[in-house]
């Protein structure tokens, strides 16, 4: 069993062509602009939205725990009293509202795999199935059986990871692999710590790695005004890059912050990044950054 | 226009007409004769009176024997003798000769005006004289040139209708002229530049729902791929205008030229809903099966919406069901919501006449108490009961007309599209009994997904999770959901349509396969045998008036259209949606049964190569007609609150495109909330 966070159809940034991707629960990175932090941990999440509450007041009679607050400043909830009663469901579904969802759901290989195939018809010779989250290699050997699944259909798979992981795991998956999404976020180890938690020498010698395997890869580098998107660390990278073989592509975004709603429906605080300035100049100058260190040799894309 | 008049009425009402008509010289370009602008007309609601007798300008002319007869060839063939024609044939072949005798000289006084003109204005006697030589040439024979041509069909198309009409297959009309002309007279871009000068002076005689309908692609009679260099000329006018009109849509077929198929998928991919997709190899054969002679289905073109017409040999008459409010009817045991809010609607502009819709559906049919029903068995056996009599009472009102069409001479074709069927101009009948090789009546039925939405929440709501009783469920909908407010959500937490969900697509493959064999099981009048499709035009008009729905819908709020998920309701993106489309067998609703989908600007969508995977796909999947739209949601809404900025917004309707600052306030919702 493998513990999903979600599945998005027509997918069009995470591989080339037309892709479903599946989204896995559980990262070991806690990147401070993470788009999804309701994946971070391994198990079910309970994410609650005040503003689309009716009060009809159903969750408050339901939940022993005293999870559900109604005060005057309106309907809180306190998750860290919820034990997930019922796995999760018993306010969940009794809310007309939708003000409450779970995020995760189990599938095994084989139902995760069919749900992924039903778009077929659309992916042609380049399009198909990634695999991303979270970190995808925190579940290896679910991710493993379902992509000897895919292969076994003539599906093209991808998997989008940060590769901070041994490397044992990263090998257990490459055989049925045929494009590495290899997320690289700062050549600074201290800098990669600041900003992820965890350092990078895992992800540095694990994109070596694939190199050497000939694994193909497309690199994705989030730009973070001040801490990553300086003049130091785009070199560092693109003199990294242009020495691995197998880097097809390497896309440049500016981060956003688009997960504030998430971040609170966990009752969490997000921070804000990229907030002054204009990101396409920061896209811009990052790009002719990488460009002109590389000799050209990086096949730079925008992705905004 | 509908109207009924007798020859002799049209007679006099047509030629004084023809004849008191401006002269029309451009102060640029070529295209002499004037534009009439429909716009202003509506606005003042004083209609331009052209009382020329039936023709209700959805349906294509024959502009291929047009280009050519010439007028005074089709003159020639009205008057040349023939032997054993009844009094009054005799007297409708004379009332076609004489009304392009009169448009024959109309044109002849645009080359003397011209000519005139030239001789005052010697600096730009070139131009003037080039309109006078095509004008000179259309009045006494056949067009020489693609632009006498174009030149031509500018003259017939503006006199057809006060309104604005059908254009039908243009590259199979114009085909020959452009080939006998490009390269060997003109360049291609010189013929580029005349198709530009037509959709300029269309999109100034009217925009968006104007009819102004044209194909393009496909195949002949005999299989045979028709695409030509013109076929995407004209894909490439419409990219280099990029206005609402004319309303390009594009058949697809397995021999369809590569380049035609760049061209068509850039075409869509411009988002403005132009290039709506038709799949021969979907539409062809469930023609056919329905009756339709393999040649004539084989030569099928759009009509002024997004219906099948035969090009050149057909009319065509449609009625739309409501599907939705059958569903009310049935609830409330033959009457109608009491809360039902009748929103006040306009068609679709935001100007001319605001009216309230009045159900045309057939009140007192009693199908059951539903509040009483203790399964979802019970409930969909009345609903059907109500739904077919409902279809069956629209049937008769069809059944009427045909007998009115085929039984009387109620109706007396125009002697402008008379004089475009080939078989009226030999014999003097009038094409409506025994002109059109097809006698094309349709009955239309859409928002069969929100019918199913409704019925499902049924389903799942009352019956299987117990969310409220059946007599609960429907005082809650007499009161629109007032105090009912978690029972609301609770249903529209319920599958919906278009998520690619078995549950509620199969429900709505079941309903639209009633409906279809509804209507082919209806006795034929007259031995026709009427199309049956899965579409609807008005259904911004009829979800102003459906009270609230079991699908948690409140009374007055949006409907679907066609086969399209309720605006809102799809949540797994497009290709969900065309996965919960492709379960139904939507041939079968072979008069039209079109998806459409709207996809935001930013997702990657605009990739030209995307567009051509979804538009394949879709053909693969076996869905008949798709309309692909790309909008910027965030300039949708600038635009509602600073139109003035936004005045060359165009977006996708039903059967037309139109300016979105054009569109009424619920068509503005409904085109914002259909975005997947
Ligand atoms: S899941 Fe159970 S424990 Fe958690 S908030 Fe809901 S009712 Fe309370
Ligand atoms: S059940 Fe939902 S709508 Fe009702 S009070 Fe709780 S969160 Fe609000």
């Amino acid at each position: 069993m493998g513990l999903v966070m979600n599945i998005q159809r027509f997918s069009l940034h995470d591989g080339p062509g037309v892709r479903t991707t599946a989204f896995l629960m559980g990262c070991n990175l806690r990147c401070r602009w993470c788009h999804n932090p309701e994946s971070w941990l391994m198990k079910r999440r309970m994410m609650f939205y005040p503003n689309k509450c009716i009060g009809c007041g159903r969750c408050l009679s339901l939940c022993a725990r005293g999870a559900h607050v109604f005060s005057e400043s309106g309907h809180g909830m306190d998750p860290s009293r919820c034990i997930g009663c019922g796995g999760l469901d018993a306010c969940v579904q009794a809310c007309p509202a939708e003000a409450m969802t779970v995020c995760g759901k189990e599938y095994t290989p084989e139902e995760l795999v069919r749900q992924l195939a039903k778009d077929r018809i659309f992916y042609e010779e380049d399009g198909g199935v990634t695999f991303s989250g979270g970190e995808v290699l925190g579940q290896d050997t679910f991710l493993r059986e379902c992509l000897r699944l895919c292969k076994a259909q003539g599906l093209h798979t991808c998997v989008d990871t940060a590769a901070c992981v041994d490397s044992e795991k990263l090998l257990r998956v490459a055989e049925y692999t045929d494009l590495f999404l290899v997320d690289l976020k700062a050549m600074d180890p201290a800098l990669h710590e600041k900003l992820c938690g965890v350092e990078n020498s895992r992800t540095i010698e694990n994109i070596r790695l694939l190199g050497e395997m000939g694994k193909p890869m497309w690199i994705r580098i989030p730009l973070v005004r001040g801490e990553n998107a300086t003049e130091s660390e785009l070199r560092a990278m693109a003199q990294f890059l242009r020495g691995v073989p197998t880097v097809e592509r390497v896309d440049v975004f500016p981060v956003l912050n688009h997960a504030q709603d998430k971040y609170r429906a966990l009752g969490m605080q997000g921070e804000l990044f990229n907030e002054e300035g204009d990101n396409q100049e920061l896209i811009e100058t990052s790009i002719r950054i990488l460009e002109k260190e590389s000799d050209g040799v990086l096949n730079l894309n925008r992705l905004m | 226009m509908n109207v009924q008049m007798s020859v002799q009425e049209i007679r006099s009402s047509i030629l004084e007409d023809i004849e008191g008509r401006e002269i029309f010289i451009p102060e640029s370009g070529f295209l002499a004769g004037p534009i009439y602008p429909v716009r202003a007309m509506v606005e003042a609601g004083i209609w331009r009176k052209q009382n020329y007798g039936w023709d209700n300008s959805h349906f294509p002319l024959n502009y291929k024997l047009l280009m050519q007869e010439g007028v005074p060839g089709i003159i020639r063939r009205a008057s040349a003798p023939r032997d054993g024609l009844s009094e009054a044939q005799q007297e409708y072949r004379a009332l076609i000769a004489d009304s392009w005798r009169a448009i024959g000289e109309y044109i002849l006084r645009h080359a003397e005006k011209a000519e005139a003109l030239a001789l005052e204005r010697p600096e730009d006697a070139a131009r003037l004289n080039r309109i006078a030589l095509n004008c000179r040439t259309l009045a006494s024979r056949a067009p020489d040139t693609f632009e006498q041509g174009v030149q031509l069909f500018w003259f017939i198309w503006r006199l057809r209708s006060t309104y604005t009409s059908c254009i039908g297959r243009m590259d199979v009309h114009l085909r020959e002229l452009y080939e006998r002309n490009v390269p060997a007279r003109i360049s291609r871009d010189e013929a580029l530049c005349i198709l530009c000068e037509l959709w300029e002076r269309l999109n100034e005689t009217y925009s968006g729902d104007t009819l102004m309908n044209l194909m393009v692609g496909g195949v002949d009679e005999n299989g045979e791929d028709v695409s030509c260099d013109l076929s995407n000329l004209i894909m490439e006018a419409t990219m280099r205008v990029a206005k609402s009109e004319p309303h390009i849509n594009v058949r697809i077929h397995p021999n369809s030229k590569p380049e035609f198929l760049d061209t068509a998928v850039r075409m869509i991919a411009m988002g403005q809903g132009q290039g709506v997709a038709y799949y021969d190899d979907n539409i062809i054969p469930a023609l056919v099966n329905r009756g339709i002679p393999l040649e004539m289905a084989r030569i099928y073109a759009n009509d002024g919406c997004t219906e099948i017409t035969f090009d050149s040999h057909s009319a065509i008459w449609f009625w739309q069901m409501e599907s939705v409010k059958s569903l009310e009817l049935a609830l409330f045991r033959g009457k109608e919501n009491p809360s039902t809010p009748f929103r006040p609607y306009n068609k679709w502009a935001n100007f001319g006449r605001t009216e309230v819709y009045k159900t045309r559906l057939t009140l007192g049919h009693d199908s059951g108490d539903f509040a009483k029903m203790t399964t979802f068995e019970q409930v969909y056996e009345a609903f059907l009961d109500q739904y077919g009599y409902q279809i069956d009472r629209y049937m008769d009102q069809m059944a009427e007309h045909i007998r009115d069409n085929e039984e009387t001479d109620k109706y007396c074709t125009s002697p402008i599209a008379a004089g475009l069927n080939e078989h009226a101009l030999d014999t003097g009948s009038d094409p409506i009994r025994d002109g059109w090789e097809v006698k094309n009546y349709q009955m239309l039925s859409g928002s069969i997904p929100t019918l199913a939405d409704c019925l499902h929440a049924i389903r799942e709501g009352v019956f299987e999770k117990k969310l409220c009783t059946m007599a609960e469920l429907i005082h809650a909908l007499s009161v629109d959901f007032e105090g009912y407010e978690a029972l609301r959500l609770e249903l529209k937490k319920l599958p919906k349509f278009g998520n690619d969900e078995d549950s509620v697509d199969l429900l709505a493959a079941e309903l639209a396969e009633f409906f279809c064999s509804r209507v082919e099981a209806y006795p034929a009048p007259c031995g026709i045998r009427p199309l049956p499709g899965i579409y609807n035009i008005d259904f911004n008009m009829f979800s102003g008036s459906v009270g609230a729905t079991p699908d948690g819908r409140k009374g007055g709020d949006l409907i679907c259209e066609h086969y399209s998920p309720t605006p809102g309701n799809a949540k797994n993106g497009p290709t969900a949606v065309i996965q919960s489309a492709a379960k139904a067998n939507l041939k079968r609703g072979c008069a039209s049964s079109p998806l459409y989908l709207v996809l935001p600007r930013g997702m990657g969508a605009v990739d030209v190569d995307m567009i051509r995977r979804m538009v394949m796909s879709c053909g693969k999947l076996g869905l008949p007609i798709v309309s692909i739209s790309i909008y910027d949601k965030a300039v949708l809404e600038d635009a509602l609150v600073h139109p003035e900025k936004h005045e060359d917004l165009v977006v996708r309707v039903w059967g037309f495109n139109a300016r979105f600052i054009d569109l009424d306030d619920g068509l503005k919702r409904h085109v914002m909330n259909r975005m997947l």
